[in-house]
C-alpha cells in the first residue's frame, strides 16, 4: 500500500499495549491474532465489542493526546492509517448495504473506488455473485432481498477487496438455523481459501464455538475502574 | 360500524375539500372552458415568462447555496448536540419571517425595486430551509452506509459522489420543486421589491386583473391557468415520485457530546447569517418610531385595528387547518387500506401546490354573490379557508405519523378497565399529542399573521390586518412607519415559530 512502510515481521494482527479513551469507555489491549485464526470477541450487551472492531477498522480515530500503543496489520503500523487506507473488510451488523445500488454495484463498490475499470469489475463482482449462489439478483436492488441474501451480498462486498483482515459484527442476526449453518461453511471455506484473521463478535456462544478457533474476552473493571475494558486472549 | 367521530371527521374533511378546493378549483377550468382567455396575451406571457425566470433561477441558487451550507454546517456540529439543535432552530427560523417583513428589511438595506431584488430575497429566505433539508437528508443516511463506504476504500469525494448524493438526490429533488413553487407563488416579496411593470409575475398581474381597477377575469383566469402549469403540475409529478423515505435517524447516528466547541459554534454562526438582513429592522429608530405612531390616535386606531383582524383571522386559521388534518389522519387510520384513506396524502398535501392568488381566483368565481361564502363580504370564512388550505399540509405532515402509531392495544386496555374515551384517549395517546399539537398551532399561528395574499386579494376597510397594514403604509411612501409596524410583526411571528417549533419536536 502506498505510503505505508513494512515495519514488523509479524504477520496478522498485532495490538500492542493500545489504550483508547472514549467518553463513556476505555478499551486496554494487548494481544495477538494470527493469519490462521478466527477469534470470538465474548463480553455482554455494551462492554465495547463492537468499538473494538470500528477502532480496527479506523472508524474510531486515535487522538494523539489521549490514545496509546500501536496497531500493527500484516507487518504494517495502521494506528493513524484512515479507515480507506487499512483494507480491512467489516461486515456490519446492519449490513449496510447502499440502498441506492443493486446487488452487482454493491459488490463492485470497493473495486470501483479503487479504480478498477467497469468491465473488469463487474466480471469479478459476477464472480463472487456466483459463488455466493447471488448471480440470477445481479441487477436487482438490495431491498428486495432476504436477510440472509443481504448478509451474503454484505460478506462478498467485504471480501472482494482482499482485505487483510475481516471483522464480523453479530454475522448471525435475524437468521435461522439453516442460514447460519450456511453462512458459516461459506465462512469457513473463505477463511481456508485465503487466511486472514477474523475476528467476530456474536452474542450467541453456539455460532462462535462453530466458527472461532480462540476467544478475547472483555474483562469490566470495578469501582473507579468501572469505564475500563481490558481484553484478554483465553486459550 | 360508524361513531360519532368518524360521522364528523368525514363531513369536516369533506365539506373542506369539496367547498376550500374542488369546487374554486373546477370553478377556473369550467369558467375557461366557456370563455376566450386570452392565454397569449402579451402582457400574460411576459409575466409567465418572468414569473419562470426569477423561480428557476431563484430555485437553482437556494438548492447550490443551501445544499453547501447543510453539508458544511452539519459538517461541523454532527458530533455537538447543542450546536446541532441551535444552527436547525436558525435556520428554521427565516421560514417564519412574514414576506412583507422581509421585504421592508429588503428596503431598508436599500435593496430593492428590480428583478436581481427579488431574487435576492428570495434565494436568502429559502437557502436556509433547503440547508436545513439537506440536514435531515443526511441525517437520515445510515452512519454505517457510510462507514462501509470508507472501509471499502472510499474518499470523503467518493463517499459524498457515490453515497450520499444518490440517497440525498429525492431529497434536493423535492426541495427544488418545493422552492420553485414558493418562488413562483411569491407576491408580497415580489410587489414590493419588484417595484412595479415590468417585474410582474403571474402573481401580482392576476391580483392587478381583480383588485385593480377593472375586474378582468378572463385574464385573470389565463394567468392563474399558467401558474398551474407552472407549479401545480410539476409539484404533483414530483409527490407522485415522492422519496422513499427509509429512516436510519438516530439508528446509527454518531455519539453526541452535549458540549459545544469551536466548530459548532461556525456552524451556528453560520445559520444566523441568514437572520441578519432582517435583523436591521431592530434598530432603534424603529422602537423610536412603534412608540411615536403608538401614541398618535389614527395610527394607534389603525394598528390596534389590525393587530385584533390578524389575532383573529390567525387564530381560525390554525384552528382550521388543525381540526381538518386531525379529520383526516383519524380517518385514514380508521379506513386503513381503505383506496379512499390511501387519497388523503395527496388531498390534503397537494393543495399546497397551488397559490393563494389561484385559489382565491377560483373562489371568488365560484362562491361570488353566495352569502357567506362570498369572498367579497365581510365574512372572513374565505380568506381563512384559503389560508388554511395552505397550513393543513404543515399539520397533516405531523400528525400523521402520530395518529399512525395509535396504541390501540393500550387504547383498548384503558376501556375495557372502566375508562371512557375520552379518558382513554388523555391516558393514552394525550402525552404523545400535546406537544406537536402546540407546535403546530404556534406554527400555523404564526404563519397566518405574515400571510399577505389572501388577505390582500379578499380584503374590505373593515378588516385590515397588521400583514396588510404594512404593505399599504409602504405604497404610501410611509417606510419608517411601515419598518415599525414589521418589527412588531416580525417579534410577533418569530416568538410564536420559536414556541411552535420547540414543542413541535418534543
Amino acid at each position: 500500500m502506498k505510503g505505508v512502510e513494512v515495519v514488523n515481521h509479524v504477520k496478522g494482527l498485532l495490538l500492542e499495549d493500545v489504550r483508547k479513551v472514549w467518553p463513556h469507555l476505555t478499551l486496554e489491549a494487548s494481544f495477538h491474532v494470527a493469519p490462521s485464526e478466527r477469534i470470538a470477541i465474548v463480553g455482554r450487551s455494551g462492554a465495547g465489542k463492537t468499538s473494538l472492531l470500528r477502532l480496527l477498522a479506523g472508524l474510531e480515530p486515535f487522538a494523539a493526546e489521549v490514545d496509546q500503543g500501536k496497531l500493527y496489520l500484516a507487518g504494517r503500523e495502521i494506528t493513524r492509517l484512515q479507515p480507506q487506507e487499512r483494507q480491512i473488510g467489516y461486515l456490519f451488523q446492519d449490513q449496510a448495504l447502499f440502498s441506492t445500488m443493486s446487488v452487482l454495484e454493491n459488490v463492485a463498490f470497493g473495486l470501483k473506488v479503487r479504480g478498477v475499470e467497469r468491465a473488469e469489475r463487474e466480471a469479478r463482482a459476477e464472480k463472487w455473485l456466483k459463488r455466493i449462489g447471488l448471480a440470477n439478483q445481479a441487477k436487482n436492488s438490495v431491498e428486495r432481498l432476504s436477510g440472509g441474501e443481504k448478509q451474503r451480498v454484505a460478506l462478498a462486498r467485504a471480501l472482494i477487496i482482499a482485505p487483510r483482515m475481516l471483522l464480523l459484527d453479530e454475522p448471525f442476526t435475524g437468521l435461522d438455523s439453516a442460514l447460519k449453518r450456511d453462512l458459516i461453511s461459506q465462512l469457513l471455506e473463505f477463511h481456508q481459501e485465503d487466511p486472514i484473521p477474523f475476528l467476530l463478535v456474536s452474542h450467541d456462544e453456539s455460532d462462535l464455538s462453530a466458527l472461532a478457533t480462540g476467544v478475547i474476552r472483555v474483562i469490566e473493571g470495578e469501582g473507579e475502574n468501572d469505564k475500563i475494558r481490558t481484553l484478554k486472549r483465553s486459550y | 360500524m360508524i361513531g360519532v367521530l368518524d360521522l364528523l371527521s368525514s363531513v369536516s374533511l369533506l365539506s373542506f375539500l369539496v367547498l376550500a378546493i374542488l369546487v374554486p378549483f373546477g370553478a377556473i377550468f369550467s369558467f375557461g372552458a366557456v370563455t376566450h382567455i386570452p392565454f397569449l396575451d402579451p402582457e400574460i406571457r411576459a409575466a409567465a415568462k418572468i414569473t419562470f425566470y426569477q423561480a428557476f433561477i431563484s430555485s437553482t441558487l437556494s438548492l447550490v447555496l443551501g445544499t453547501g451550507v447543510g453539508w458544511f454546517c452539519l459538517g461541523l456540529a454532527r458530533t455537538h448536540d447543542r450546536s446541532l439543535r441551535m444552527t436547525r432552530s436558525l435556520l428554521a427560523l427565516p421560514f417564519g419571517v412574514p414576506a412583507v417583513v422581509a421585504a421592508s428589511a429588503w428596503v431598508n438595506l436599500g435593496v430593492g425595486y428590480s428583478l436581481n431584488a427579488v431574487i435576492i430575497s428570495h434565494v436568502v429566505f429559502n437557502t436556509p430551509w433547503v440547508a436545513l433539508w439537506v440536514i435531515n437528508g443526511l441525517e437520515d443516511i445510515s452512519q454505517s452506509q457510510r462507514d462501509a463506504a470508507k472501509t471499502l476504500g472510499s474518499s470523503r469525494l467518493q463517499e459524498f459522489r457515490y453515497i450520499l448524493l444518490p440517497e440525498l438526490t429525492p431529497t434536493l429533488i423535492s426541495a427544488f420543486s418545493q422552492v420553485f413553487a414558493v418562488c413562483a407563488m411569491s407576491f408580497a416579496l415580489v410587489m414590493i421589491l419588484g417595484g412595479g411593470p415590468p417585474v410582474e409575475t403571474l402573481e401580482t398581474t392576476l391580483y392587478s386583473k381583480i383588485r385593480s381597477g377593472g375586474l378582468d377575469l378572463s385574464s385573470a383566469v389565463a394567468c392563474a391557468l399558467w401558474q398551474i402549469m407552472m407549479t401545480f403540475v410539476p409539484w404533483f409529478l414530483l409527490q407522485r415520485v415522492a422519496p422513499r423515505w427509509q429512516s436510519h435517524r438516530n439508528l446509527h447516528s454518531l455519539p453526541r457530546s452535549k458540549k459545544n466547541t469551536f466548530t459548532g459554534w461556525i456552524a451556528v454562526l453560520v445559520a444566523l447569517l441568514f437572520l441578519i438582513p432582517y435583523f436591521s429592522l431592530l434598530k432603534i429608530n424603529s422602537f423610536h418610531q412603534l412608540g411615536l405612531i403608538l401614541n398618535d390616535a389614527t395610527s394607534q386606531k389603525e394598528i390596534l385595528d389590525g393587530l385584533w383582524t390578524s389575532l383573529k383571522l390567525s387564530l381560525l386559521t390554525a384552528l382550521g387547518a388543525i381540526a381538518v388534518a386531525i379529520a383526516g389522519v383519524w380517518l385514514e387510520r380508521r379506513l386503513h387500506k381503505n383506496v379512499v384513506a390511501s387519497l388523503f396524502p395527496f388531498a390534503l398535501i397537494l393543495p399546497a401546490g397551488v397559490s393563494t392568488m389561484v385559489l382565491g381566483l377560483g373562489m371568488f368565481i365560484a362562491y361570488r354573490g353566495l352569502g357567506v361564502l362570498d369572498p367579497f363580504s365581510s365574512s372572513v370564512l374565505p380568506v381563512v379557508a384559503l389560508q388554511s388550505v395552505f397550513f393543513v399540509a404543515l399539520a397533516y405532515r405531523v400528525f400523521r405519523p402520530i395518529e399512525m402509531r395509535f396504541r390501540q392495544t393500550e387504547f383498548e386496555a384503558a376501556r375495557t378497565l372502566g375508562a371512557s374515551f375520552f379518558q382513554s384517549f388523555v391516558a393514552v395517546e394525550w402525552k404523545r399529542w400535546r406537544g406537536p399539537l402546540f407546535g403546530v398551532f404556534a406554527l400555523i399561528f404564526g404563519g397566518a399573521l405574515g400571510e399577505v395574499g389572501a388577505v390582500s386579494l379578499f380584503y374590505n376597510e373593515g378588516r385590515i390586518p397588521l400583514s396588510l397594514l404594512v404593505f399599504r403604509w409602504m405604497a404610501q411612501y410611509r417606510f419608517e412607519d411601515a419598518q415599525a409596524i414589521s418589527l412588531l410583526l416580525m417579534l410577533l411571528a418569530l416568538g410564536l415559530i420559536t414556541v411552535g417549533v420547540s414543542y413541535e419536536r418534543r
